[in-house]
């Protein structure tokens, strides 16, 4: 294996198909100069297909963009909770990312093992070494498991795919009037409305169970997102259903005998739901993104850029990043794009801390949870760079929620979803 | 939906449009590309909503095309004191007037999209 990014086999085949193949590869001295970029992006969820699919959108031509997943399509998690009441089918929530080819990005089918910052490459379990000018760093999040805890027999179903379906499966076995448990990790967890938004369209499915419970141990102070409108569903539309409990810590499962141990006791469930603990993915923590004692990767919210020493060329987008906004499909795509645009003035030569760039540096989230089988409620917010505190602050006046459910926002979710997935994948 | 031109069509009006403003204010060549590039940036966050280059991809009002004083005039409206109960209306508060301008400036720079 060679230190030379240029002098990898791979490396030479991703030239060789993006370009022309009219460059002279025996003489990489002399191609130095005029080589095109090269960006890698591992990880084709929300953030890392935003960030492939805009850097071809935005960059020179010549600049070759490379994403690497070891799936063929990525299962969007919006939305995924609308199929555990059958409004939704998996296949519809599945992307393919062949649909970036289109903008000549270039897709690989495989994993990165290993990321060797001083060399500015990566190796793959395919045992290719792929060099890069930029690397970008995705995969969502991992799970810390309580002891006893398996995702087999308590499914998070918090990354979309066949958690999703054994969740709804689970669900729909379940004995006339069972208790259905589901936790909530201390934030920062993906998607903070998501499990709110779970417990409403469990408790709207057992409405056909008579006596049937949904009992969610929270282990935060309180409903971290939404607040108004899930405070009002569980009080009033599904009172007698849903038993929130906050400040509820899940110390172990014992999923066979259905128990859930608790700094608040045990609790006795039928379906167990338990969203783990979060941090940075398996994919970032390999790479050395994320420091002892932390759970996310540090970055400079300017360009998602690492700000560990020798970690310059790499960058961290979407849920394993740690700027402290939102982790949501949303917010990834959102970040993407900062990150997109600061990697190509980066490759130009360009600065990326004029004061005119960071007043353009800003973030969105807009997200809407189902409340009943044809309501929903919305949450917005707006971030933006501050200049003093060097991070990402909610614009005032700009965060809201829709404070109560209803048809028109349902509908709109639909449009809200579709337009997101076309923007990210399509 | 994609149209490979996009790009290429897209950045044009943007600087013609820069260009425009670069006469009047005496700008230098550099700022005209910045202006550009920080206006397409900041465009692109709504795109999530309104679709890449602002081309929907259905239900949400297309942005390409539309004209410079009446999408500033509604981001506005839209951000006043008081004006509360829609998405649009919170993500317009979001943003500064020169920032709303740039927005606008992007949007008003791009071909009108076939569908709305």
């Amino acid at each position: 294996m060679t230190k030379d990014p240029l002098l990898s086999q791979s490396r030479r085949d991703i030239l060789l198909g993006a370009s022309a193949g009219v460059m002279a590869l025996s003489a990489p001295a002399r191609l130095r100069a005029a080589t095109p970029k090269h960006v890698l992006v591992a990880g084709g969820g929300f953030a890392g297909s935003t960030a492939a699919k805009y850097l071809r959108v935005w960059g020179d031509p010549s600049l070759q963009v490379t994403l690497v997943d070891p799936e063929k399509s990525h299962t969007s998690c919006v939305m995924s909770n609308l199929v555990l009441n059958r409004s939704l089918r998996l296949r519809d929530l599945r992307f393919p990312l062949s649909g970036l080819e289109s903008y000549g990005v270039t897709v690989l089918r495989a994993k990165v093992d290993k990321v060797d910052p001083a060399a500015m490459s990566v190796k793959l379990d395919s045992g290719e070494t792929v060099g890069y000018d930029k690397l970008v760093l995705t995969g969502g999040v991992s799970f810390i498991g309580p002891d006893g805890w398996s995702a087999r027999t308590a499914p998070h179903a918090w990354k979309a795919g066949a958690q999703t379906t054994l969740l709804r499966n689970r669900i729909e076995a379940m004995p006339a009037g069972g208790t259905f448990i589901m936790t909530i990790p201390k934030s920062p967890y993906r998607c903070p409305p998501g499990p709110y938004e779970r417990a409403c369209t469990v408790a709207e499915v057992l409405h056909s169970n008579p006596g049937a419970r949904v009992v969610v141990l929270d282990a935060n102070a309180g409903i971290q997102a939404t607040k108004v409108s899930f405070t009002r569903a569980f009080n009033e539309l599904y009172s007698g259903i849903i038993d929130y409990r906050p400040n509820v810590e899940v110390e172990s499962v014992e999923a066979g005998a259905g128990l859930v141990h608790t700094n608040a006791g045990t609790f006795r469930g039928d379906v167990i739901n338990i969203i783990p603990t979060h941090r940075a993915s398996a994919l970032v923590r390999r790479a050395g993104a994320v420091p002892k004692g932390s759970k996310w990767a540090p970055v400079d919210p300017l360009s998602y850029a690492s700000t560990l020493a020798g970690y310059e060329n790499i960058h961290v987008i979407g849920d394993s990043q740690g700027t402290g906004q939102p982790k949501s499909g949303h917010m990834a795509n959102a970040q993407a794009k900062v990150c997109a645009d600061a990697i190509l003035r980066i490759l130009a030569g360009e600065s990326i801390d004029t004061l005119a760039r960071v007043r353009a540096v800003t973030t969105n989230s807009a997200c809407f949870s189902p409340i009943t089988a044809d309501e929903a409620s919305w949450l917005t917010a707006v971030f933006a760079y501050d200049e003093t505190t060097g991070e990402m602050r909610v614009v005032p006046g700009s965060l809201a929620e829709s404070g109560g459910w209803s048809r028109e926002n349902y509908r709109e979710m639909f449009d809200w979803s579709n337009n997101l997935w076309t923007d990210t994948f399509k | 939906m994609l149209d490979p031109d996009l790009k290429r069509i897209s950045r044009r009006p943007v600087l013609l449009v820069s260009a425009a403003l670069a006469l009047l204010t005496g700008l230098p060549q550099g700022a005209l590309a910045d202006r550009a590039t920080d206006a397409r940036l900041l465009a692109s966050q709504c795109s999530q909503c309104h679709g890449t280059n602002g081309v929907s991809a259905g239900g949400i009002d297309s942005l390409a095309g539309s004209e410079y004083q009446d999408l500033v005039d509604k981001m506005m409206d839209m951000g006043r004191p008081g004006e509360t109960g829609d998405i649009m209306k919170h993500q317009a508060k979001g943003y500064t007037t020169y920032q709303i301008m740039l927005i606008a400036e992007y949007f008003a720079s791009l071909p009108k999209s076939g569908d709305d």
